[in-house]
């Protein structure tokens, strides 16, 4: 997907819970690349125009498992210490 | 992958921003015609798009700054634009780089110095562990050890895992293509392992090599080796002859090996035998300190074996050690010199400050040229620290260029100073500029980026923002503050100034007074030619070589040129007589062995002490020494007549108050084993054979002829060219004897080497002194001029208002005068508060010397007066009109 079509995704997603400017998304998404996670090309989006796409890369999908159990356990934790007072 | 981004941040720059950029483009682009899909018009899609996006430039920015490696980027970024500052102003800045190479690189050169000799550690193993060992005189002065008392602290000690005695001699060494004169250390065994050495071929000298009578033998220094014998790998062909013994050559030392120094040889010690006596100092002694035992505990050690010594002598007289001492080795070596050098090491870093102070104030000239741009930065959201980084940049750039340039100096500058050092000064061959060396000028270069910049930095951004461009960029108010700052560094300036070149006239004044001083001897003029021959034993071979020196000066008489030749057994300003204590006797009371004088020493109204000196009548005449009373040597004192001497003046003074000495008897057998009593018959004008500074000694001359030996220094006495007597004189040897090649040099050649540290110490502290004086003078010229050029409307106000030239060149030179004196005022004051601190380098002046601290404060403010004039003269030419003008 390219930046704009994550950003509206994300939007879209989490019901205008998340709107992530460009301000935010650009430097997120290139420091991202920098790390090995995700992997740019360009390409022709849905109006003819040429956009910069990104895709999940090996290392990426695999940093996405830790971040999911990372943030799995946060919540689990969270909602433990609610429950309990 | 994150290295490989980093390194894909910082080289191809430019391709990741154009990606960049068309990124963003094409975010916009397709955030407009969503837009315009929803239905807005173009301009309002536009618009709300451009909204949404939250600009382009800053979203770049945004993700420049999350970039691996940014703060690289931003740190090349800067410094590429304090090099364009610095190139903006080219005089400014080489004059810059050009005084902080001066002050760097000076500072280093004199580092250097200081730690070659005085901090780099001696290249033995574990250096610090190896002591010199002396004895403690009833003057509590160190001197050498006699060979009981080493033998006893040898034995009784408990501080030391290896500890050996060592001297040094000259002597002529044959068995190779020629014979040469040779430096030969005589050692005891355990020599080598005090330094942790051992033989890179053959080996040590073992237990039984060192017993008395054993079959000689010889350690050879690397050099020797190579150069005089060839580099042999077989040693057991080597046999070298060293006065009448053959000696066989069984090991030869590592290269790097040279203690004592210049030694080629090592011979045991005590193959004839040792001393018995205790109070021969014949020897020098060191120890390696056993693990764990300290210098201190080492020193209580040896101290209590002294005492004992002492004690159990029942007093013994003035020759016998009251005490002993453990010195480390490198601070014994080193010690004399070390007053000097760190007396060099602070007048360079007086000259370093005054360096710095320029350049301090040529940077303070363009804060306030730049006050404006700085003033526009900071308004355009430049933070405090950013613009300190800049100046600190700034500092550190010229402060390293400075740096490079001084220690590219200093690689100059140390090889004349070797050069140029005196011949005393000790451990010169380990001065070099080396990776201390070059840590050292790194480091002093970024002490002055950061204080430079530091202060710079402080200076530039304290007064307000708005003050400045209020001012509309003349900053009248700022600029104030930087003149009087100005003032203040200028103050410093000349105050250290002063310092310098009081401490510099002051060692040229003793210089001078030295010279002044009359030695009591001729200098120039004579040759002296250093014959060794064999030892002798035998009174025959003793007869053989005072027949063998007679007519060798026979020979030398018959050149061409030469008025008279004598000889002697130590020439003035070569080291020094041997001294001892004679006694006074009756003509029929000679003693009849060694052991009977022991008793004698100890009447105290018989036993005084003197230097000895073996020398020919003809010796008096060529070095132009008095006769002041009786006669000189002459036929009458043949081999059966009774021995002869003549003694010194300041001896007969003092040993012989109210009476004439001439006819009395003296014994002084101790110093040549020759028993037989000595009959005064005339006494000639005192030497000062230790150099014009030191008082001369007493002295007993005996005649070389009834009582030679083998080691003499001839000179000659010539009107003709010293090279045509040189090689005449070398050529006449050769004839009587090819085995003894001799040493010959010109008199005044050996005078002028004794000045050699005074020289030294005069010529670089002059050297800092003119060059500070140099730098201070700019630096009041530069103040000064800026001081004019700022305060040019102000002139102009004060013509328009009725001043005249006079009066404007008073009030200008005023200030400047004023600056100065109260810079000199300080300096003399510090001047004499620190110049104690050389007292003991000084002679025939004080350290409050009148004439020096007159002359000083003359030439400064003559200097500085020049320095202000032409400013003065600018400020009169100023045109009121233009100057009313003049933003």
């Amino acid at each position: 997907m390219h930046g704009l079509g994550i950003s509206r995704r994300i939007q879209q997603i989490t019901g205008g819970t998340f709107i992530v400017q460009p301000g935010s998304l650009f430097p997120a998404l290139h420091r991202m690349e920098e790390n090995g996670w995700i992997s740019s090309f360009w390409g022709e989006s849905e109006t003819n125009r040429r956009a910069k796409y990104y895709r999940l890369s090996k290392a990426g999908r695999k940093q996405l498992e830790v971040e999911t159990d990372r943030w799995s356990r946060i919540s689990l934790a969270i909602a433990r210490a609610l429950d309990a007072t | 992958m994150k290295i490989r981004s980093l390194l894909r941040n910082l080289i191809s720059v430019k391709r990741a921003d154009d990606d960049l950029d068309l990124e963003v483009q094409s975010h916009l682009a397709m955030l407009i015609d969503d837009n315009l899909h929803a239905g807005m018009p173009p301009k309002d899609a536009e618009r709300a798009a451009r909204i949404e996006l939250g600009g382009v430039t800053q979203v770049k920015e945004q993700v420049r700054e999350a970039r691996l490696g940014n703060w690289l980027r931003s740190l090349i970024t800067e410094w590429g634009y304090c090099f364009r500052q610095l190139r903006r102003s080219p005089g400014l800045t080489s004059a810059a780089i050009l005084t902080l190479a001066l002050g760097i690189g000076a500072t280093t050169t004199i580092f250097s110095l200081v730690y070659g000799i005085l901090l780099r550690p001696l290249p033995y193993p574990e250096p610090d562990r190896i002591m010199a060992i002396f004895e403690l005189s009833s003057k509590d002065r160190p001197t050498r050890l006699a060979d009981p008392n080493f033998d006893d602290f040898r034995d009784q000690n408990q501080s030391f895992q290896a500890i050996a005695k060592y001297s040094v001699g000259i002597a002529t060494v044959s068995g190779t293509s020629q014979p040469v004169r040779a430096v030969v250390a005589s050692v005891s065994p355990g020599f080598l392992s005090v330094f942790g050495t051992r033989p890179v071929l053959g080996r040590d000298f073992s237990p039984e090599d060192s017993r008395q009578g054993a079959e000689p033998t010889a350690l050879v220094s690397y050099g020797y080796w190579s150069h005089v014998l060839g580099s042999p790998r077989d040693l057991s062909q080597s046999r070298l002859r060293i006065g009448r013994d053959a000696y066989s050559v069984i090991g030869v030392l590592p290269a790097a090996f040279q203690f004592p120094t210049d030694a080629d040889l090592w011979i045991p010690a005590d193959l004839e035998g040792a001393n018995p006596s205790r109070t021969s100092h014949n020897y020098n002694a060191v120890g390696r300190l056993r693990a764990g035992v300290t210098v201190a505990q080492a020193n209580q050690d040896i101290s209590a074996i002294a005492r004992r010594i002492h004690a159990a002598s029942g007093g013994g007289g003035n020759y016998l050690l009251k005490d002993g001492r453990v010195l480390p080795l490198r601070d014994s070596i080193t010690g004399k010199a070390r007053p000097a050098l760190l007396i060099l090491l602070g007048a360079v870093a007086f000259l370093f400050l005054v360096a710095c102070a320029n350049v301090a104030n040529l940077m303070l000239t363009q804060v306030s040229v730049r006050g404006r741009e700085l003033a526009i930065r900071s308004a355009l959201g430049a933070s405090r620290a950013r613009l300190t980084r800049q100046f600190l940049n700034e500092a550190t750039l010229l402060a390293l260029a400075g740096g490079g340039l001084g220690y590219v100096g200093a690689l100059a500058g140390v090889k004349e100073l070797v050069m140029l050092a005196p011949p005393g000064l000790p451990r010169l061959d380990s001065v070099a500029v080396n990776v201390p060396v070059l840590l050292f000028a790194f480091l002093l270069s970024l002490i002055v980026a950061g204080g430079l910049g530091a202060f710079i930095a402080a200076r530039a951004t304290s007064s307000g923002v708005r003050e400045r461009l209020a001012d509309g960029g003349r900053g009248q108010a700022g600029s104030q503050g930087s003149q009087k700052i100005g003032r203040i560094i200028v103050v410093s300036q000349i105050a250290i100034t002063s310092v310098l070149m009081v401490g510099a006239g002051l060692f040229g004044r003793s210089l001078l007074k030295v010279l002044d001083v009359n030695p009591g001897f001729r200098v120039d003029r004579i040759v002296a030619m250093d014959v060794s021959l064999p030892p002798a034993e035998s009174p025959e071979s003793k007869a053989e070589q005072a027949i063998f020196f007679s007519r060798l000066i026979d020979g030398l008489r018959q050149i061409p040129g030469v008025r008279n030749v004598g000889a002697t057994s130590g020439l003035p300003m070569t080291g020094g007589l041997p001294d001892g204590m004679f006694l006074r006797m009756n003509q029929n009371e000679a003693p009849a062995s060694m052991d009977a004088l022991a008793p004698l020493f100890r009447q105290k109204a018989r036993a005084e002490s003197a230097d000895f000196c073996a020398a020919t009548d003809g010796y008096f005449k060529v070095l132009g020494i008095p006769l002041l009373r009786g006669r000189l040597f002459d036929e009458r004192d043949g081999a059966n007549s009774p021995h002869a001497a003549v003694i010194s003046e300041s001896l007969a003074r003092e040993s012989w108050p109210h009476q004439d000495p001439i006819g009395h008897t003296i014994e002084f057998g101790n110093m040549d084993g020759d028993l037989r009593l000595l009959t005064i018959v005339g006494i000639v004008g005192d030497i000062r054979e230790n150099g014009p500074d030191l008082p001369p000694n007493p002295t007993v001359y005996v005649n070389l002829f009834q009582r030679p030996r083998a080691a003499v220094s001839i000179a000659m006495l010539s009107d003709a060219d010293t090279r045509s007597v040189s090689a005449a004189a070398r050529s006449i040897l050769k004839r009587m004897n090819p085995e003894i090649p001799p040493r010959i040099q010109t008199f005044s050649q050996v005078y002028s080497a004794l000045l050699g540290s005074r020289k030294f110490n005069v010529i670089l502290t002059g050297f800092f002194g003119i060059t500070a004086l140099l730098l201070a003078t700019t630096g009041v010229f530069g103040v000064m001029a800026y001081s004019v050029s700022r305060r040019t409307q102000e002139f102009g106000v004060r013509v328009a208002l009725g001043a005249v030239t006079g009066n404007l060149l008073r009030l200008v030179l005023g200030l400047g005068l004023r600056t100065v004196f109260i810079g000199v005022a300080i300096g003399i004051a510090g001047s004499l508060a620190l110049t104690r601190v050389a007292e003991s380098l000084l002679f025939g002046v004080t350290a409050t010397d009148a004439l020096t601290f007159c002359g000083v404060t003359f030439m400064l403010v003559a200097s500085a007066m020049l320095a202000c004039y032409i400013p003065a003269r600018r400020a009169t030419r100023v045109d009121p009109v233009v100057a009313l003008r003049h933003e």
